[in-house]
């Protein structure tokens, strides 16, 4: 039996689930009520007359739950869609788009690792980075075009945000040379 | 009556109000009001105007560069927005048969059409003019409807608005798309994202996970941002661009008599069909456009036609489109709760500027409140007037190839965050919900339950915990406590707490019987 085979309409009897899409979307659900659960450790849940701080998002979590369970019993149970391929390409450089823009807009003070000293940062060197290495999620992204198209676009950004709407942001900060 | 035209007059004079500012060292009278309203919509519809990128998303987006101003100039900057990008995104299901959004899937259908006909020009007027005077009724009605329920919501207590938000959200499972359980089980989810951060009444510190960042809670404008701004790029990155960018002339843009003569019942019916529908908590707004579609081609003398460039499919809808936008603003304005995502988004502004929506605002701050349905009418008009003339640049801005388009909307997301809020981990915050708001619409989850019951959280918890002090702790007092109020001039009490958690039982009984069950999935397909 080939993919395509599987993605045809007729149901497919022998396979345990049935619905994939809802199992997973269940087992998404349980998760998150564990993961509530897990980090409300034990704070109190009160009573219903004085309600603690755990009482809420506890209850909350349990009805997340069972949301979870019925998700997963009627994946098991229904015919459904298939879980959709996640794509990784567009996903891993966008988040690392996000990541580089975090760091390098202000002076670079890593969790874990601390300030970087005589780091550049600023708009100048966030906006570019962002710009390109986000665009390698397009499949057709072609670099050439992409750091023409970063250039202008920073230097509108830079005009618009802080000559114009006057947002206090580092343009490019070197340390000991410039300061802008 | 007299108290209406004061009332509109005294927001007329709101965003026409003249405010000295001083430009290159001299004091000149401007119309900030006025200006941020221009400025809201043409920004509104250039985002809006981008493939892939909805109302929610645009405003989400958009949303930092409103808070650098005083709260009415930012509301009204908002609200222009929203009117911006609901009709940049009709702008390019006509242009490009690719809706933004939900409410634009039907203006598609004949949309198109009539562009592939060479009557782009006219189906983006007609649409224009069928939004305006959608925009001037619901304006009118919004107005006429304020004053009342905003004496109605008087005499709500802890009781009723927890009641009533519940039965918001059961609103909005019902007439969500897809799966009821699925948006159930958003719904909570996004209630207890609400309920991260320093519980307010005991200052202990709930699932922060030990950040520092988490100790206020999650911010509104990040997880916005995130699984709308950032999933949306994902989810289109997905699949391959198919964009069909009309290549015909765009032709005349006035409809003549015969475009107009056929439009205007069609209009009508739209506009009230639509406004009507838009006052309902949950979806509401969206139902508008496929309502008045349908209704027009059961009037049809010559039903064919739809699907084949007829304009009564293209104004009809159009004007419950907007009509709707318009009236979902009554439940947020009156009783203070968002009927919908983008009402939601409006909520999470009129906070960071410290102004809590509901009754009291039109008490405390009539300038600001009818200052805010006075800019509508007034947007609306500018759409109208700067949309027309701009079609032509539109039209280039969707010959821009995505894989250009979408950077740049990461970065306006990036430095948007970093206005707010200049810590790094809060841009790194959009990443991860952007993830998160991926891998949702990839299982078959919608955000925008998601977002509404966040936004709603923090108020239940607080209603909730309120009603229980007052009964001391007897839960039953949500199905048994009663308003005074006077009926023709009698002291009547009502159980109004309970009816208001009857109906949503009731409708959440009624969406789940088969036979309904299998009409709500057709109307969502069709």
């Amino acid at each position: 039996m080939t993919l395509q085979d599987d993605a045809a309409p007729p149901p497919r009897a022998r396979s345990l689930v049935r619905g994939p899409q809802t199992v997973a979307a269940g087992l998404v659900m349980l998760a998150l009520a564990g993961l509530a659960i897990w980090t409300l450790g034990n704070l109190s849940m009160g009573t219903l007359r004085s309600m603690g701080p755990a009482m809420m998002p506890k209850g909350l979590a349990y009805l997340a739950g069972g949301c979870g369970l019925l998700l997963v019993a009627i994946g098991l149970v229904r015919h459904g869609d298939p879980v959709e391929r996640f794509a990784l390409r567009g996903p891993f450089f966008v988040a690392a788009a996000i990541l580089a823009f975090a760091v390098t807009i202000r002076a670079p003070d890593l969790p874990g690792i601390g300030p970087i000293p005589g780091a550049p940062y600023g708009l100048a060197i966030a906006g570019p980075l962002c710009l390109v290495i986000g665009g390698f999620a397009a499949a057709d992204a072609r670099l050439k075009e992409l750091v023409i198209f970063a250039v202008i676009m920073t230097a509108a950004c830079i005009g618009l945000f802080r000559y114009l709407l006057n947002q206090p942001m580092p343009i490019l900060v070197i340390p000991g040379v410039v300061h802008i | 009556m007299t108290e209406l035209l004061a009332n509109l007059y005294l927001g007329f004079g709101t965003v026409l109000r003249l405010v000295p500012v001083e430009i290159l060292g001299v004091t000149v009278p401007v119309p900030i009001n006025i200006l941020l309203c221009f400025v809201g919509c043409l920004v509104g519809t250039l985002i809006g105007v981008l493939p892939g990128v909805g109302p929610i998303a645009t405003i989400a987006i958009l949303l930092p560069i409103t808070f650098k101003f005083e709260p009415t100039g930012a509301l009204i900057m908002l609200a222009g927005i929203y009117y911006g990008a609901q009709y940049g995104g009709s702008t390019t299901a006509i242009l490009v048969n690719l809706p933004g959004e939900a409410t634009s899937v039907v203006t598609v259908l004949d949309g198109h059409q009539m562009a592939r006909q060479g009557r782009a020009g006219v189906a983006l007027g007609i649409a224009a003019i069928a939004s305006f005077f959608a925009g001037t009724v619901a304006t009118v009605a919004i107005a006429a409807l304020g004053a009342p329920l905003t004496k109605l919501a008087l005499v709500f207590g802890p009781h009723e608005y927890f009641s009533l938000m519940v039965m918001g959200l059961i609103f909005a499972v019902v007439l969500a798309r897809g799966s009821i359980l699925k948006a159930i089980a958003m719904i909570v989810a996004g209630v207890l994202l609400s309920t991260v951060g320093t519980d307010l009444e005991t200052g202990e510190s709930r699932m922060t996970l030990g950040l520092d960042f988490l100790s206020e809670g999650i911010e509104f404008a990040i997880l916005a941002m995130g699984v709308f701004g950032i999933a949306e790029i994902l989810r289109n990155l997905d699949n391959p661009e198919t964009r069909d960018v009309v290549r015909t002339r765009i032709g005349r843009l006035l409809p003549n008599r015969d475009d107009l003569r056929q439009s205007a019942m069609p209009v009508m019916r739209g506009t009230l069909i639509g406004g009507a529908l838009g006052i309902l908590p949950g979806n509401g707004a969206v139902l508008g456009p496929f309502a008045s579609y349908t209704v027009e081609k059961k009037l049809a003398r010559d039903p064919r036609r739809f699907g084949r460039g007829a304009i009564e499919g293209v104004a009809g809808p159009e004007a419950a489109n907007n009509a709707g936008a318009q009236t979902s603003f009554i439940p947020l304005l009156t009783l203070g709760i968002p009927p919908n995502a983008v009402m939601a988004l409006m909520v999470g502004a009129m906070t960071i500027h410290s102004i809590i929506p509901g009754p009291q605002v039109m008490t405390k701050r009539p300038d600001l409140f009818w200052g805010m349905i006075a800019s509508m009418w007034i947007g609306n008009l500018m759409l109208l007037i700067i949309n027309l003339p701009l079609v032509g640049l539109w039209v280039k801005l969707l010959q821009v190839p995505y894989r250009l388009l979408f950077p740049a909307i990461l970065m306006f997301c990036c430095i948007g965050i970093h206005s707010i809020n200049p810590q790094p981990i809060a841009v790194m915050f959009i990443a991860l919900f952007g993830l998160v708001g991926y891998c949702l619409l990839k299982l078959g989850f919608e955000p925008a339950p998601l977002l509404l019951g966040f936004v709603l959280g923090r108020l239940m918890e607080e209603n909730l915990r309120r009603a229980l002090i007052i009964a001391r702790g007897d839960a039953s007092t949500f199905l048994t406590r009663s308003v005074e109020a006077t009926w023709f001039g009698q002291p009547v009490s009502i159980p109004l707490s309970g009816i208001l958690l009857g109906i949503a039982a009731a409708l959440l009984a009624v969406a789940l019987l088969p036979g309904i069950r299998k009409g709500r999935d057709e109307v969502f397909t069709e």
